[in-house]
């Protein structure tokens, strides 16, 4: 694999990247810190890509160890920076998105934080990110049969939340 | 009908309740409830979009990738290429330094005995240089059914070994094609013209030489520094950049705070950021001071 090959991961894959942390309740600067040492990691990987294996499947791998040692950093430093339970400040959102995507987002991100985090990622890397049920137990190294579990959960969770605005 | 299994295997992955389910005749089914409907997949979708980045922030996003691997390059090139310079220099350099010292002596030797013993009218031409090799291996029988490994490395596969290294060491994003093919010396392909820089990047990149400075890393604030000056020399946060350049060095140069120091206020004098260059240079100032007086 060249530098080419990054080049056009990158191209690919920064969106998905910059959108997984957010679901992963990180926020503000730290998703541009974030993304930029995913795609240092990769750059240095880059020969471990297993192609039958998928990018994506390889890349969340890569994102959820980053943002576990990332939440590791904040709690030594004692900071109370408790993922997927803050809104996205308006400041994450490009100011080029219609309102209708940026209130869109503000609510799925709220749904993500009223889940536990394990059916949350599955949720988001299935249904936002139509990755496949195997292609998400591959990245989260659990059995297939626990995704599918999981992403049940999280629908009936993520339908009670709409249901729930549409009555409010 | 179904039910649920209540196993109790702790290497089942259902035994949490989550996972398959079991209809009655037996057959096991994964249960991921229903799919999503229409309007459910279309707010998906809305929401998808406003968590996504735009182009500019792509492109910042590319600019900071790139300032971290050019970073971590001397990082990586100590940790990968230490060994290949090491190998190069240790071995390759003795062996070849014994070879040159082995065959010009050899040489010399043979030249000069030979002209002494076989002087027999015939013309006597010295032996172009390359050719002192096979000289040496026709004078010394052994060396013709000696292991080629054991001479040492030979120059011509050394060369390529080393720009292999160099090429695996290049810049991150410009192709890099490895002299190894041609066995001639590494010529980087000329990189496409970069894009016109957006105001947006120049905040972005001073934002982070605030960030570096911050948290007390001046080395990464001047090779931000360093990517402005380069990519956007007249941009508009000049005296920002300025400032950060003096407390950066202040911070990371002691032999240079008192010049900076001065420069800057020469500069801008008037600066907002004037006090905070005089905390950092003035506080460096009186440490060496007080060093001195010690």
């Amino acid at each position: 694999l060249s530098s080419n090959d990054f080049d056009q991961i990158f191209e690919a894959h920064a969106a998905f990247v910059w959108r997984c942390l957010g679901a992963l309740g990180v926020r503000g600067p730290d998703v541009d810190d974030l993304t930029q040492e995913v795609f240092v990691i990769v750059h240095r990987r880059l020969a471990d890509l297993d192609s039958e294996q998928g990018v994506k499947p390889w890349l969340y791998g890569i994102l959820r160890r980053v943002v576990l040692n990332h939440r590791r950093t904040l709690r030594r430093r004692g900071s109370r920076q408790s993922p997927l339970l803050e809104d996205v400040p308006a400041s994450q959102f490009d100011q080029h998105d219609t309102l209708e995507a940026q209130e869109a987002a503000q609510l799925l991100t709220r749904v993500l934080a009223s889940m536990p985090e394990e059916q949350a990622e599955v949720f988001v890397l299935v249904e936002m990110e139509q990755l496949s049920v195997g292609e998400v137990g591959a990245a989260l190294e659990i059995p297939v049969n626990t995704a599918h579990s999981r992403l049940r959960l999280a629908r009936a969770r993520f339908r009670a939340a709409l249901a729930e605005r549409e009555l409010s | 009908v179904t039910r649920r299994t209540g196993s109790l295997d702790p290497n089942d992955p259902t035994r949490d309740g989550e996972g398959a389910e079991h209809s009655a005749d037996g057959a096991t089914h994964h249960v991921v409830g229903h799919e999503l409907d229409t309007a459910e997949r279309h707010f998906l979708n809305r929401a998808k979009a406003g968590l996504s980045p735009n182009g500019a922030t792509l492109q910042r996003l590319r600019a900071s990738v790139e300032v971290a691997l050019e970073r971590s390059g001397p990082t990586e090139q100590a940790s990968t290429a230490r060994p290949t310079a090491a190998r190069l220099t240790s071995t390759t350099g003795i062996g070849l330094f014994l070879l040159g010292v082995t065959v010009g002596t050899m040489g010399g030797f043979y030249w000069g005995v030979r002209s002494q013993v076989t002087n027999d009218g015939a013309p006597n031409t010295p032996a172009p240089a390359h050719d002192s090799n096979k000289q040496t291996e026709a004078r010394t029988p052994l060396s013709e059914n000696a292991d080629p490994s054991a001479r040492g490395p030979q120059p011509t596969t050394t060369i390529p070994e080393v720009a292999k290294s160099k090429a695996r060491n290049e810049g991150s994003f410009a192709a890099t094609k490895t002299a190894a093919d041609k066995g001639r010396s590494v010529e980087r392909e000329p990189a496409p013209p970069a894009p016109p820089a957006h105001p947006s990047d120049e905040i972005f990149l001073v934002q982070r030489v605030q960030r570096a400075l911050a948290q007390h890393d001046p080395k990464l604030a001047l090779v931000l520094l360093d990517k402005l000056d380069a990519e956007i020399p007249r941009g508009r946060l000049l005296e920002e950049r300025a400032a950060g350049r003096a407390i950066a060095v202040c911070m990371s140069d002691p032999s240079r705070v008192a010049a900076t120091h001065t420069r800057f206020t020469l500069l801008y004098p008037n600066s907002v950021h004037l006090a905070r260059v005089n905390a950092t240079c003035g506080t460096q100032q009186q440490k060496q001071q007080s060093t001195q007086h010690e």
